[in-house]
């Protein structure tokens, strides 16, 4: 009994001591830190190994020694955040001036709310620094408007580097007698193959589908791909006063009836984001994906079927340009106390050590020329047509991509793809709900 | 055949039929748990979920259950989740057991009304306190400790409602004996009642520690730091974040996670039947 006692009042200590509020945690910035960044992703500070690939990588430990070794007496902090909920995030991390840097993917929004700061200053004063480091199309795809500017600013600078595409499986197509999928693939194209490729397959005997995007998140995004592959625009306008959607247009309206009708030749539960559980492994029964991700490489590499699912560029218009700008970029806060520090860091990321860090060691896809010399780049093929969809898509980025108009558009294309409404009806819809949103802001 | 072999055939037979069906029945509430030990031990579950569901995993690998155990922070939060739980069992059972006591044996003016009052906190929801909870705890800087996870439990509703069901089939005349040896209230609650209540604190305590190792609302709400996590926060850093794209890791730490329930289970459920076996006890 007394050995009891000793235990629970043991146990009981341990757990006040531990109840005690935390003064240090490895997610929050320590208050010695010169500079803190806050990045977002499936980054670690310690070395970790990729459940995919199974490597092992090299945690941002390894960056906070590079960069405090280019600049001794610097203390840097990094902030892991994950992609959940990142915006409602950033902006509670900005308003409490948690960090100075952050990884920005709707620098757009911030930007027009005067929360970072303009980088060109930075840039026209220091000599070291050329834009022309990073692949083209990605300084202009971030320019965005702050809320004084007459014309797009640089407010934030490429980090990570997406691209969006079309990929197809190879084998299908030859089980089928299909062509491959031209580089540049026209939407008729797809569809026309598609179309073929629905049905039982003549050498297996299973069933196939010609084509698959799933009927969630992403749908208003290819969408918007296929009016591009039509000749239409999204609209005008960057700054939120300024916009005017053309989400009603002929080639919108186009795009949503063809995919009325690649719905036919998709699993019925495409709706749900289901139905493509073996798209990418070898038991794989869909033929083209559309509207694919970086993402995908790293599950085709894993299982060597990188000569199985090529890649190919998104639909586009006849100026050679479409598909969703993506991928991040950094960016200075407004409340940051050490902005010089703080460009340093953006600089710093540019660097091939960092770009390389990124690239090799967390498949971060590199947004810099020079990459496309590295060895690690040139021997994944697959890398060379996801680096050209950054080259050609719609700049600057289409700034309703992360707010409330994409959410409706999505609405009424799911509304368009399950019957409940028309195509028609769907659309206008859209348009006057997402104008309605914009006045209202 | 006469009718007596008959009548026992057709016995036979429905308890075959009967075995068969709750046969039918625990299969079908096992698979999901098989599943999850397959696919936690699935090499390629990370890259897709096994399609369609197998119960053999496609390259049988204990690599899932290295990554959860990689760099230690399943430990922490497998601290966090026992001093969270160890806490509350404790704030729980021991308030839920005086509470009951006090109900069934304690002779005071509005007892009946308290203890409708005290049923009823079993009616509202986590979700309705959240918000007086947290703005309570946040005046008070308790925030982003386990002492706002740790001390709601000691509103526990079910637990005192059990422990006065089972008190009230205790004899009264135990305590009235020893009153006349001059025990206090006290006394005979630590020396005479609790020493009998063996089985209805270890129901209390299996109820508790899985309601306390499972809570996940609250502590998301009110636990921010990484190093504060506990089990469920720590399994829903992963599936929140990846959703089915890490399908193998997930579930190998979903594996772990049930591992000290099954224990304390296994461990406590004789305590169970006794428990409701000493309810059908008459003074």
């Amino acid at each position: 009994m007394k050995r009891l006692s000793t235990l629970v009042a043991a146990c009981s200590l341990v757990m006040l001591t531990s109840c005690a509020p935390q003064t240090e945690t490895e997610n929050a910035p320590s208050e010695n830190a010169d500079l803190t960044v806050a990045m977002i992703g499936d980054f670690k500070m310690q070395d970790t190994t990729d459940p995919i690939t199974g490597q092992k990588a090299t945690g941002f430990h390894a960056a906070k020694a590079e960069f405090e070794r280019l600049h001794p007496g610097v203390t840097i902090e990094f902030i892991m955040m994950p992609w959940s909920n990142y915006v409602a995030n950033t902006q509670a991390m900005i308003a409490g001036s948690q960090a100075d840097v952050y990884q920005m993917p709707g620098v757009n929004d911030f930007a027009a709310q005067g929360l970072v700061e303009p980088l060109e200053p930075f840039i026209e004063e220091d000599d070291d620094f050329d834009l022309g480091v990073y692949n083209d199309n990605l300084v202009e795809g971030w320019k965005v408007f702050g809320p004084d500017d007459d014309t797009p600013q640089i407010y934030s600078l490429p980090v990570l580097g997406d691209g969006r595409f079309i990929q197809y499986d190879k084998l299908l197509f030859e089980q089928w007698g299909v062509e491959p999928l031209s580089d540049y693939p026209t939407v008729e194209e797809v569809i026309d193959k598609a179309k073929q490729m629905t049905g039982e397959n003549p050498v297996t005997g299973e069933q196939n589908y010609g084509i698959y995007f799933p009927g969630t998140n992403d749908t208003a995004l290819t969408l918007a791909n296929l009016m591009e592959g039509f000749g239409g625009e999204w609209g005008t306008g960057q700054r939120w006063e300024d916009i005017e959607l053309h989400f009603d247009s002929p080639e919108m309206k186009q795009a949503l009836e063809a995919m009325v009708e690649l719905a036919d030749y998709m699993p019925k539960s495409f709706i749900n984001g289901q139905g493509n559980e073996r798209w990418l492994t070898p038991s794989n029964n869909i033929a083209i994906g559309i509207n694919q991700g970086n993402g995908n490489l790293k599950t085709i590499y894993a299982q060597s079927l990188q000569d199985r699912f090529p890649i190919v560029q998104n639909f586009k218009n006849e100026n050679g340009v479409g598909g969703m700008f993506s991928g991040s970029p950094l960016a200075i806060g407004k409340t940051s106390k050490n902005k010089d520090l703080a460009w340093e860091f953006i600089k710093f990321s540019a660097s091939e050590y960092f770009q390389r860090f990124l690239w090799e060691e967390w498949g971060s896809t590199p947004v810099i020329k020079q990459a496309t010399e590295w060895e690690s780049i040139q021997e994944m093929e697959l890398m060379e047509p996801v680096i050209e969809a950054m080259s050609n898509a719609v700049t600057p980025r289409y700034p309703w991509a992360s707010s409330q108009p994409r959410y409706i558009l999505q609405a009424k294309t799911e509304g368009a793809l399950t019957g409940t409404m028309s195509v028609e009806q769907a659309l206008e819809e859209a348009q006057r709900e997402s104008m309605e949103w914009i006045g209202g802001r | 055949m006469n009718l007596a072999q008959s009548q026992q055939a057709n016995r036979r037979v429905a308890h075959i039929v009967i075995y068969v069906f709750l046969f039918v029945c625990a299969l079908l509430v096992i698979a999901p748990f098989v599943w999850m030990v397959s696919i936690s031990f699935d090499r390629m579950a990370n890259i897709q979920v096994p399609f369609p569901p197998s119960f053999i995993p496609d390259l049988f690998s204990i690599f899932n259950y290295e990554l959860v155990f990689e760099n230690g922070r399943i430990f922490r939060a497998y601290l966090n989740s026992g001093l969270v739980t160890f806490g509350s069992v404790i704030l729980q059972v021991s308030a839920a057991l005086l509470g009951g006591y006090a109900f069934s044996k304690g002779r005071f003016k509005g007892k009946k009304l308290l203890f409708l009052v005290v049923l009823a906190t079993m009616m509202v929801p986590i979700e309705a306190r959240l918000i007086p909870l947290y703005s309570m705890f946040n005046r008070v800087g308790l925030l982003d400790t386990f002492w706002p996870v740790i001390l709601p439990s000691i509103l526990y509703g079910l637990g005192v409602f059990l422990t006065k069901q089972f008190f009230d089939q205790i004899p009264d005349s135990l305590r009235e004996a020893a009153s006349i040896d001059g025990a206090s209230e006290f006394r005979t609650f630590f020396q005479v009642y609790a020493p009998l209540a063996g089985p209805i604190t270890a129901t209390l305590i299996i109820l508790s520690f899985m309601g306390n190792w499972n809570e996940f609302v609250w502590p998301l709400v009110v636990l921010n730091s990484e190093q504060l996590q506990t089990i469920p926060l720590f399994l829903a850093s992963f599936s929140l974040e990846n959703g089915t794209a890490l399908a193998g890791m997930t579930m190998a730490l979903a594996t772990i996670s049930v591992v000290p329930i099954i224990i304390v289970f296994v461990c406590l459920q004789r305590y169970i039947i006794q428990s409701i076996a000493l309810s059908g006890l008459k003074e």
